[in-house]
């Protein structure tokens, strides 16, 4: 099988590294002698070079089944015998055209076929060619049939794998969005169509249900959002300014207080399309202090941050729970927060922080943490 | 003392909080007052003279079925803490194992015993301990009945004041005032 060398021009290719040299090595195909005699062969991560003055030819690593080595004998030194697969892969030009043999031997006239052995069949178990393979020609081919093994290369193919799906994830959520946009746009079009038929029937219907069918558009969205484009770099002062208007009626709902992964949701709901991001949020949220609005940015000691209503009182807070929770004897988190409608996490914050002043106490036993009045 | 019951000792022991180590350093301070107060009460009502860590679970203050709380062991360890700084309990071993119960001082103590010997004619008379501990004659007595190595750590204090002498014959403890 002499005809799978191929010509080469034995520059070593991406990742591919040299194992070890040797001289005065001839090639055989099958037991036959070659014109190739006493070269320069290279073994390297994915193939054996052999090279003279005259001529450069590889022999793939992946091609080989097995190596052996054939022990001298009166007409000939050591070789080395590799078989090769006949393999499906269309021919690359080498120095045989065809060959009757299943095998290529190389004979060590300078020794070293024992080193040069143990080396191949080691490198023909860790099949790193593998690995190097995949980077030129990205993940769609190799992934497949590549399979995870132990050790450094082992350990970065891995990686290299979760980056690829990682990648494929991210792009597909995004397409998801863009179609989830999309959508958006057309709702509001439709309520929009819908505003202007209203308006054309108004004879038509009584006015209760024109006022119905108002604030159910009303609920499903913001008239006239504010983005980026519009207005530039007042952009986050002025999403402040409709943050605060369009929380201030929530926020009075709510007994005063939100978390600000409450109001992304709400405020995201209500503008239907041109979604804001949790950053703008965040930056928008910032701003609410200097404007002087109605709601603020508030971060509770637990880190959490939530948007109140500037005027809320905070002892007056403090001594509503203190009275609650002497009338209901004792409280859980949990129940303050379905009793008050706000979220748990903030129902614990008060607690807690009524505890800190000195006006509740708590059970911390198997059946979760309770708060008493302070009768100490 | 009238009162036979923990809860009568002190309502805190129905307040589930009371046995949870408060977190607030105002509230904490005030509920440890009141644990070693109850602490002390019960000792007195119970006699009891000793206090060993180990039996701290079976410790009836230490637990209260009714309400279904009890104390975890870091909770009693800062009690005692506490009782030891207020000089209400003294270490026996070094590893804070077992201790006494101190409801009253030593030097209150060795007030008591020694006027009630006074006031009984008992000065110079050879005593033995099991006769002053659970003899018939000290029935009355606060001491009557108090544990043994409590009593030894009393004399003790006596004999520095010069007002006793402790020896021990036979294995049997004697002691006798001055």
């Amino acid at each position: 099988m002499a005809d799978r060398l191929a010509w080469t021009d034995g520059q070593l290719h991406m990742g591919e590294t040299i194992i070890t040299t040797q001289t005065g090595v001839s090639i055989y195909d099958g037991s036959d002698k070659t014109d190739y005699q006493k070269g320069f062969i290279t073994l390297t991560t994915n193939r054996i070079i052999w090279k003279d003055n005259s001529a450069q030819m590889e022999l793939p690593l992946s091609v080989i089944i097995f190596s052996e080595k054939k022990d001298a004998s009166f007409t000939s030194k050591a070789r080395l015998i590799c078989a090769v697969s006949r393999g499906q892969e269309s021919k690359r030009p080498g120095p045989f055209a065809s060959s009757r043999h299943d095998e290529i031997q190389f004979e060590f006239r300078d020794g070293g076929c024992n080193d040069f052995l143990r080396l191949i069949q080691e490198e023909l178990v860790k099949k790193r060619w593998l690995l190097q393979a995949i980077k030129p020609t990205a993940a769609t081919t190799t992934t497949s049939d590549r399979t995870h093994r132990a050790g450094i290369s082992g350990i970065e193919s891995h990686i290299q794998h979760q980056l690829n799906t990682q990648q494929q994830s991210i792009s597909s959520a995004f397409q998801d969005l863009n179609k989830l946009m999309q959508q958006a746009k057309e709702m509001v079009t439709i309520s929009k169509t819908i505003t202007n038929k209203i308006q054309e029937k108004r004879s038509d219907l009584t006015s209760d249900e024109t006022i119905r069918f108002r604030s159910y558009l009303l609920s499903l969205g913001i008239d006239n959002p504010v983005t980026k484009e519009s207005a530039g770099s007042q952009y986050h002062v002025s999403l402040a300014r409709e943050l605060a208007s369009v929380l201030e009626k929530a926020l009075k709902d709510t007994n005063g207080i939100m978390t600000l992964s409450d109001a992304f949701c709400r405020i995201n709901r209500a503008r239907g399309y041109e979604l804001i991001s949790p950053d703008d949020l965040l930056n928008a949220a910032v701003h609410m202090e200097e404007l002087d609005l109605p709601v603020r940015l508030r971060v509770l000691s637990s880190g959490i941050k939530s948007f109140e209503l500037t005027n809320r009182n905070e002892k007056k807070d403090l001594q509503e729970i203190t009275e609650l929770v002497k009338t209901m004897k004792s409280m859980s988190a949990d129940q303050l927060a379905n009793t008050l409608g706000i979220p748990v996490i903030v129902a614990r914050e008060r607690l807690t922080t009524a505890e800190a002043n000195g006006s509740l106490c708590r059970d911390d036993s198997i059946e979760g943490l309770r708060f008493y009045p302070n009768l100490f | 003392m009238s009162a036979t019951k923990i809860s009568e000792l002190s309502w805190f022991h129905d307040f589930p909080p009371f046995f949870t180590l408060q977190p607030n350093l105002d509230t904490r301070r005030k509920q440890l007052d009141a644990w070693c107060s109850l602490i002390l009460d019960y000792c007195r009502m119970k006699k009891v003279c000793t206090f060993d860590v180990n039996d701290a679970s079976k410790f009836p203050p230490f637990f209260n079925a009714k309400i279904n709380r009890q104390l975890d062991s870091n909770f009693i360890q800062v009690i005692l803490e506490e009782l030891r700084s207020r000089g209400n309990i003294e270490w026996e071993d070094k590893s804070k194992r077992r201790c006494l119960v101190l409801w009253k001082s030593p030097e209150e103590w060795a007030k008591t015993i020694y006027q009630w010997i006074t006031a009984h004619g008992m000065n110079g008379t050879v005593c033995t301990f099991y006769e002053l501990l659970h003899g018939d004659d000290t029935r009355s007595a606060e001491f009557h009945n108090i544990d043994p190595q409590l009593f030894r750590r009393v004399l003790g204090e006596l004999e520095k004041r010069g007002q006793a002498t402790v020896f021990a014959d036979n294995g049997t403890e004697g002691v006798k005032f001055s």
